[in-house]
């Protein structure tokens, strides 16, 4: 019977929808495991050199010891941000006569077997040998070895718990953020040295190994926290999202863009009411700062180009976050939308309008960085006229391909869920369209030029929007029947 | 109203649906019964042109679907889920189909007034999510949603599963009302005989793809029916000949 919990585990896993991503997705995901574990690797491999020059004086351990928390941390809120909480799939389960203890605590044990719970292992072990061995001696080298390790899982048990918590009511999440800020402005004004605290009790493992003892306990603790939790919640009802009223907010001024101004305030409704979206959405309003990073160094006295490419991100972001779903972000319904009384050019006319508007908008933000130099000021302006003239027709072009339906209720952090290769591929074109095409005419006709050139080619678009739209909906519906096969199969 | 030409799909060599001929006039509502896998589903797709089809076309007067978009002037369909949007709240799917339909708010409050029967106080007005109510009420925001407008036909499928016993009742007394009052057409399928034997004047068997059996409604249909399915004859037709 115990065998068969992680049959089915393993058949969720084998024949879910999400395995049957396409080798692109697979691809990146398998990438980003490879990169950060060889980055652990090798900061586990290099670690002893680097605290030997910084800290001269001190044992490495010690060094090594005074930096955990800062590890802790930033792993905890990757944890908390994109770790999955073990709950899908023991629905079926409930009924059926097995003891609940057995399946939380099932679902509980299965949660260990993350990446995260492996990752510091290929940091540590390293270390370990590297530096750790030459110090200690063998009962503190593994009771130290073993308080670590479970100080990671202890970090495992918390983030879940918390992530419960912070799921169940609005009001908990921003405490907890609170907190969170709190901590950490504690620590970096030096108010109390959390940090340095936080380490020495791992050189007091190493003086008194007993005291490994504390992380067993401070683990069934934890353990038997989410237990309880689960328990108390074992009903379908409850273990799912937040419950929230509906906002009732309509948009109906945004009718007055036109006769696809209907569809306009659905797509707005759409992004702000979904979790995936709005995400997104926000995300895409927090690139704003990409600039405070990219323009930043020697005082302005960046190439042009780097300001190619950040007004490329900073008008864009939108376009493309949104763009590279288009129109999967409608799939669950658009049987509907293509048996009601809209035409396909009245969807692609909202979304052209809405990836203008945006990109509008983001300008008139970024003109903020004309204190760090004027040239933004038409700089970004004439990529954000090819953003619109010319990028939200490559995202029709690409969206043309879409073949896999969004669960718009899930977070879009690391969310590969309706990724195609097509979703992947839409950074090329679009980000590296207008570098080249500045890099081309600025060899030729230098940089005035260049940027003439960019701002003109994206106004014949804007002007040209008409036509181009009436193009890409006989596209659409002719590629209608696929989409609607291809996202319910999805 | 609908006519059918030669109609044919197939999935990987396999036919699901084969309709040489079929017409549907004008204020006619078409009863569509069978089994799972008859091809009820892909039928009704095929006319709202949301599948291609393999073979043949379809005409809403004399509009070909899979050609032109102007069918969906006069066109009001519920097939599935898929057909209302989870993360509105009724009110604002109405007003959604309504604006689509050329209805101002006063249009839709009164067009909606007519079914507070209906919605029983659990849907209107309601601060919920289509997405978190209940099947039963899901099924009946898109039913409605699909009478909009005043189309000429309305293409339900399924429209009487999973609502409650006095809601399918409404729902019987809605179609026949709007069918024999304005004279518009309904394209209905069901799994309950009972039901669509009340509502339609013409039954169509579909079975393994092909039409078994077209006949308009009389007094035996639903007898005739029961006795398809079941393969049995029942014992009380021979005391009612009798």
């Amino acid at each position: 019977m115990k065998r068969s919990f992680f049959y089915f585990a393993w058949r969720e896993m084998v024949r879910s929808a999400n395995l049957q991503k396409n080798i692109a997705t697979k691809g990146v995901l398998l990438f980003l495991i490879l990169y950060f574990s060889l980055v652990a690797l090798a900061m586990g491999l290099n670690l002893h050199q680097y605290l030997e020059e910084k800290f001269p004086d001190q044992s490495l351990v010690t060094a090594f010891n005074a930096l955990i928390f800062v590890y802790i941390g930033f792993e905890f809120v990757m944890r908390i941000m994109v770790q999955a909480l073990p709950t899908v799939g023991f629905q079926p389960f409930l009924i059926l006569p097995v003891k609940r203890k057995r399946i939380a605590r099932y679902m509980l044990n299965k949660s260990v077997l993350h990446f995260f719970n492996l990752l510091p292992l290929l940091l540590l072990i390293p270390f370990t040998f590297k530096a750790a061995v030459k110090e200690l001696d063998t009962t503190s080298l593994v009771a130290w070895l073993v308080s670590l390790y479970l100080m990671v899982l202890v970090n495992h048990f918390l983030a879940i718990y918390v992530k419960w918590r912070t799921n169940e009511s609005t009001a908990v999440f921003y405490g907890f953020l609170g907190l969170a800020a709190g901590v950490f402005a504690i620590d970096y004004f030096e108010v109390f040295d959390i940090t340095g605290t936080f380490g020495r009790f791992f050189d007091l493992v190493v003086a008194h190994p007993v005291l490994v003892l504390v992380f067993p306990v401070l683990i069934v603790v934890l353990y038997y926290l989410n237990r309880t939790y689960l328990l108390n919640r074992f009903f379908i009802d409850e273990l799912s999202q937040k419950k929230t009223k509906a906002s009732t907010h309509d948009f109906s001024w945004l009718h007055q863009v036109g006769d696809y101004g209907k569809m306009l305030s659905l797509e707005v409704k759409m992004i702000i009411r979904n979790k995936r979206p709005r995400n997104s959405a926000i995300l895409s309003v927090l690139f704003i700062l990409y600039g405070l990073l990219l323009y930043k160094e020697n005082d302005g006295q960046v190439p042009e180009f780097m300001y190619v490419f950040g007004g490329m991100f900073m008008t864009g972001i939108f376009g493309m976050t949104y763009g590279q779903f288009f129109p999967a972000w409608h799939s669950r319904y658009y049987s509907f939308l293509m048996a009601q009384n809209v035409q396909m050019k009245q969807m692609l006319q909202s979304a052209f309008f809405l990836i203008a508007a945006t990109n509008v908008v983001f300008y008139l933000l970024s003109l903020g960085y004309m204190f760090i130099s004027p040239k933004v000021l038409y700089i970004h302006l004439v990529v954000m006229l090819y953003n619109i003239g010319v990028n939200s027709f490559v995202i029709f072009a690409l969206g043309l391909t879409s073949r896999k339906a969004i669960d718009l209720d899930r977070g879009s952090m690391f969310n590969y869920q309706g990724m195609g290769a097509s979703q992947w591929l839409i950074a090329f074109p679009i980000l590296f369209g207008p570098l080249a095409v500045y890099g081309l005419i600025y060899l030729i006709l230098g940089s005035t030029g260049a940027f003439i050139v960019l701002g003109s080619i994206g106004l014949v678009g804007i002007i040209l929007h008409p036509k181009l739209i009436s193009y890409f909906s006989r596209e659409y519906r002719k590629r209608k029947h696929k989409m609607l096969a291809a996202y319910k199969a999805t | 109203m609908i006519k059918v030409e030669n109609l044919q799909k197939a999935y990987s060599g396999t036919l699901v649906l084969d309709l040489p001929e079929l017409e549907i006039p004008q204020g006619e509502v078409f009863g569509l019964v069978g089994n799972n896998g008859a091809g009820k589903t892909t039928f009704f797709s095929l006319i709202l042109d949301l599948i291609r089809a393999s073979k043949g076309r379809v005409f809403i007067n004399d509009i070909p679907v899979a050609k032109s978009e102007e069918w969906k002037n006069f066109t009001g369909a519920y097939i599935d889920e898929t057909f209302t949007i989870g993360y509105l709240t009724p009110d604002e799917y109405f007003a959604f189909i309504g604006e689509l339909r050329g209805m101002n708010d006063n249009d839709v409050n009164a067009f909606l007034s007519a079914f507070a029967e209906f919605f029983n106080d659990e849907v209107i007005g309601k601060k919920k999510y289509i997405r978190t109510l209940s099947r039963g009420n899901q099924k009946k925001v898109g039913v409605v949603g699909a009478l909009m407008g005043n189309p000429e036909l309305m293409v339900l499928d399924e429209p009487f599963a999973n609502l409650d016993p006095s809601s399918q009742f409404k729902l019987r007394k809605i179609i026949k009302d709007i069918s024999s009052a304005q004279g518009k057409s309904f394209l209905i399928s069901s799994h309950d005989l009972d039901n669509i034997t009340d509502v339609c004047t013409r039954i169509v068997i579909l079975e393994k793809g092909k039409i078994m059996k077209d006949v308009p409604k009389t007094e035996r249909t639903l007898a005739e029916l029961e006795e398809f399915f079941t393969g049995e004859t029942r014992e009380s037709q021979f005391y009612d000949e009798l």
